[in-house]
């Protein structure tokens, strides 16, 4: 774990004890091989950052990534039942 | 009780910030003079403070530092329901750190990351969305050494026509204050309201009870 000096240390949580990074593999191969976010015109205002956003690469939707605005009152199709917060579900 | 001035919010003690969006079918009216509807504006308002947090965690290796941790609780996309407000990727998470939530954007507007979009459909369960959010800011405070951290940062915003108020507001007010009643050993749980409205008027901030009650 990247402590805020610099240093890589061991907390008393363990390696990763949030999951950092362990939420989805599936985008890590784009996330990785995608420059269209560190290399463009946004690289400055992010002074430096380089990783992680590559441009809505992870859409779901497909016609709302490239969209200049909001699609609203559209609804989601997710199932709508236990959808509420439980006890456990913290970083899950 | 430790001094919060002598607390500095790193990747070790991170803070917790919650917010609680309303969407229910009152959002889709238009937001002042503004062009768009309230629900707009307020996805606009947290997308942009999501983007400006994150720009703020860029270590000095470009890394972003997992100083903040954030929960999107919406309420009222669906009749009476209380979700997660993640989409995408982040869907059906409640928690996020935001090294998390920049690499899994939902898609971009103007140029900038986005992660959550307008919604304006049903009810207005707000006492269900504040009973949400004290169960998983207790579990918060309660996880690893969060009781060591600033108290998490709770920010309703609402239009303020709660369905689900009960009797003269009480079970919405117990509500509200069963979550502010939370604290960390550096003080309790802050709780922020951001009412918005269709009246093209001055904004108000920190209204006294006068005032509170006029609105």
């Amino acid at each position: 774990m990247l402590f805020q000096d610099g240093e890589r240390r061991v907390n008393n949580y363990g390696e990763n004890p949030k999951g950092i990074s362990n939420i989805s593999n599936q985008h890590a191969t784009a996330n990785a091989n995608s420059s269209a976010y560190s290399a463009g015109k946004n690289n400055n205002s992010l002074g430096g950052y380089s990783g992680g956003y590559s441009g809505g690469h992870n859409n779901p939707s497909g016609n709302y990534s490239n969209s200049p605005d909001y699609h609203s009152n559209s609804r989601t199709t997710n199932s709508q039942e236990n959808s509420e917060y439980k006890s456990g579900d913290l970083y899950n | 009780m430790h001094n919060i001035e002598n607390l500095k919010i790193s990747s070790t003690n991170p803070c917790l910030i919650v917010y609680l969006v309303d969407q229910s079918y009152s959002m889709n009216e238009k937001f002042g003079n503004a062009p768009h509807n309230k629900a707009y504006e307020v996805a606009d308002a947290i997308n942009d403070i999501i983007y400006e947090v994150g720009l703020r965690c860029i270590g000095s290796n470009g890394d972003i530092k997992n100083r903040f941790e954030i929960a999107i609780i919406g309420y009222g996309k669906e009749a009476n329901t209380v979700e997660s407000g993640w989409e995408g990727s982040l869907s059906g998470k409640w928690v996020v750190s935001i090294k998390n939530i920049f690499e899994y954007p939902l898609g971009e507007k103007d140029g900038k990351p986005i992660w959550i979009k307008p919604y304006s459909n049903s009810n207005t369960p707000m006492t269900k969305a504040f009973e949400n959010a004290t169960r998983l800011c207790a579990d918060w405070i309660n996880w690893g050494n969060h009781a060591d951290c600033h108290p998490p940062i709770v920010i309703n915003i609402s239009d303020g026509e709660a369905t689900d108020a009960g009797s003269r507001f009480t079970p919405l007010k117990d509500q509200i204050n069963q979550l502010k009643s939370l604290s960390t050993n550096f003080g309790n749980l802050n709780l922020l309201n951001i009412h918005i409205s269709s009246s093209p008027e001055d904004k108000i901030l920190f209204p006294d009870n006068g005032l509170a009650t006029k609105n």
